[in-house]
């Protein structure tokens, strides 16, 4: 069954997208995380304008992250004024980040720098995790207890003017590594159109040191309101956002996750994230390629919409 | 024509009314009559291209032996396109020369009776600007940097990708005349195809000169959800992007609600 996508303005089978949509929502549900890291790519391959891609995959994320964040934040889970905080830097940074897009797009270079982008963090992120749950696995085997890496010293940050006390996680740190870590994921979600959890999660708990127990509710905290910001700001100013698509992508991840979530209860965690690594360093690899291999088709063309 | 359906049935009576009017009417000069099987074509959220058909009849010619041509050209809304094209820096391909070409047309469909060499010249297809060459040769006159090295290549490059995209057709056989006096085309309209005012161009040749002509205007638009989704993204954009989270929102509430019940 086809449908017209109004936005994207080709026209796709429902099923397909339902079933992309399904694939990604049950691997977030397994492993826990967003999906919009792997989304994006599956989108540009299915011929969708990247442009498109990024911003209705942001629309996406809302969906997929608002009920975790509300189910968070009613445990208690979420340092309001670090989520505020990173959200504040998350602002300035969605602004520029879209803005960003915009200048690209006319320049003709969005969909390199957003391939680019992804062959960098997929890259990294994939072998990041390729070698933690290899040596994970390997440990278990010589008979081990998988530890946790203590976090490592971070004094310099305690160094830096402009403390606030966060009550709920039981910091007294400046406002200044926060702010930073939330302009940087709100870049991410204007350019990646990912909710930017796979970098905040971890920055928090190394570089901040806010208990683990706030984390995951935090930054579902901050991600909703950027990506919030992200899809309003991409529809206002490059058009991009296609509701029918993002509706389609959300109905498949919503029914997927919920599958995945089971799924994930009775794997074993290393393997899984053995798996996931590969397949993050699959799609890294596949979008490279696309980069170096030289188009059959040099020349590309570009409505002009104005303001050069 | 070997398979008939109903409606093609009714449209053939259609086509022997029009051509008996025709013969009816006063010939003056030897004139083409035509229509089309519709002149509004919706866009809705199922559409996945549809078919148009152009008929029409022939005024008969004091001259029995010579030979009638029809061409038909279908030419939608015209607009700036930038062509780029990509150059290998530092390993990776990258956009490096931009054109841009004014007035593109959309969609440009042309359909004959006989491939274009044959019923006419290329110097009097190209004044009358008929055929993908001269479209080429016309997109490279508009451009404001007539002198641009490359120019002639990018013009191609610009028909090439959109006839691989289904936009830019040419169908030599398109055009059937039956016993000399009528004619029909269908015009395939993909799912990509650009909305606005399109135009279909209906031209008689005879022996190899242009001896009448007739244009008819096409009408595509997007309707129904289609027209709603588009109207608002680029009328209301900051509104279509509060609606598309409000519905994220309340499609992630209503999930979580669904799903905790079991």
């Amino acid at each position: 069954m086809q449908i017209y996508l109004p936005i994207a303005e080709i026209s796709v089978n429902i099923l397909v997208i339902l079933g992309m949509g399904g694939a990604v929502g049950f691997l977030s549900g397994m492993f826990g995380v967003g999906g919009g890291f792997l989304m994006t790519p599956l989108l540009i391959f299915s011929g969708i304008p990247p442009a498109v891609a990024i911003a209705t995959e942001a629309n996406q994320i809302v969906a997929s992250s608002v009920s975790g964040a509300l189910a968070q934040w009613r445990r208690g889970n979420v340092d309001v004024l670090m989520g505020t905080v990173l959200l504040a830097g998350g602002i300035v940074g969605s602004f520029f980040g879209v803005q960003l897009v915009k200048i690209l797009r006319q320049l003709g270079h969005v969909d390199l720098i957003i391939s680019l982008s992804y062959v960098t963090f997929l890259g990294i992120i994939g072998s990041l995790m390729l070698v933690e749950s290899l040596n994970a696995i390997r440990k278990l085997r010589a008979g081990g207890s998988p530890s946790s890496r203590r976090p490592g010293q971070h004094n310099w940050i305690h160094g830096l003017p402009y403390k606030l006390r966060f009550h709920r996680s039981k910091l007294y740190i400046s406002a200044i590594p926060p702010l930073i870590i939330g302009f940087f994921v709100g870049i991410l979600a204007a350019v990646m159109g990912v909710g930017g959890g796979f970098i905040m999660v971890p920055a928090m708990i190394y570089l901040l040191r806010v208990p683990t127990n706030v984390v995951v509710g935090t930054s579902l905290f901050q991600i909703v309101f950027v990506t919030a910001l992200v899809t309003v700001l991409h529809a206002t100013e490059n058009q991009t956002v296609d509701v029918v698509l993002a509706l389609l992508l959300m109905i498949g991840g919503v029914i997927g996750a919920q599958f995945g979530v089971k799924a994930g209860q009775k794997l074993k965690g290393e393997q899984m994230r053995a798996i996931l690594a590969i397949m993050v360093l699959g799609v890294c690899l596949r979008l490279g390629l696309d980069l170096v291999i030289e188009p059959s088709e040099l020349y590309s063309l570009t409505l002009f919409t104005g303001g050069l | 024509m070997a398979r008939s359906t109903p409606r093609q049935m009714l449209l053939m009576a259609c086509l022997l009314v029009i051509a008996a009017l025709s013969s009816v009417a006063p010939a003056k000069g030897q004139g083409v009559i035509s229509d089309l099987s519709k002149r509004d074509v919706p866009i809705e959220w199922n559409f996945t291209g549809t078919q148009i058909l152009i008929f029409g009849a022939i005024e008969a010619s004091a001259d029995d032996k010579s030979i009638a041509d029809v061409i038909i050209v279908v030419t939608g809304p015209r607009r700036t396109i930038l062509a780029r094209r990509k150059s290998r820096v530092a390993g990776i391909w990258i956009n490096t020369v931009t054109m841009p070409f004014k007035k593109v047309p959309g969609y440009y469909s042309i359909v004959s009776s006989r491939p274009l060499a044959k019923i006419a010249s290329n110097i009097t297809l190209a004044q009358l600007g008929i055929g993908l060459d001269a479209l080429a040769h016309h997109l490279a006159i508009e451009n404001d940097t007539p002198n641009a090295t490359n120019l002639g290549i990018f013009s191609k490059a610009v028909i090439r990708i959109l006839r691989n995209e289904g936009l830019y057709r040419e169908e030599p056989d398109g055009v059937k005349i039956i016993d000399k006096s009528l004619f029909r085309a269908t015009i395939g309209l993909p799912a990509n195809v650009p909305v606005g005012e399109f135009h279909a161009d209906i031209y008689l040749f005879r022996d190899g000169s242009l001896v009448s002509a007739q244009s008819q205007p096409l009408h595509i638009e997007k309707q129904g959800l289609e027209r709603f989704v588009y109207t608002l993204a680029f009328e209301y954009p900051m509104l279509y992007g509060i609606v598309a989270v409000m519905l994220a929102v309340l499609a992630g509430l209503a999930a979580s609600a669904v799903f905790k019940r079991d």
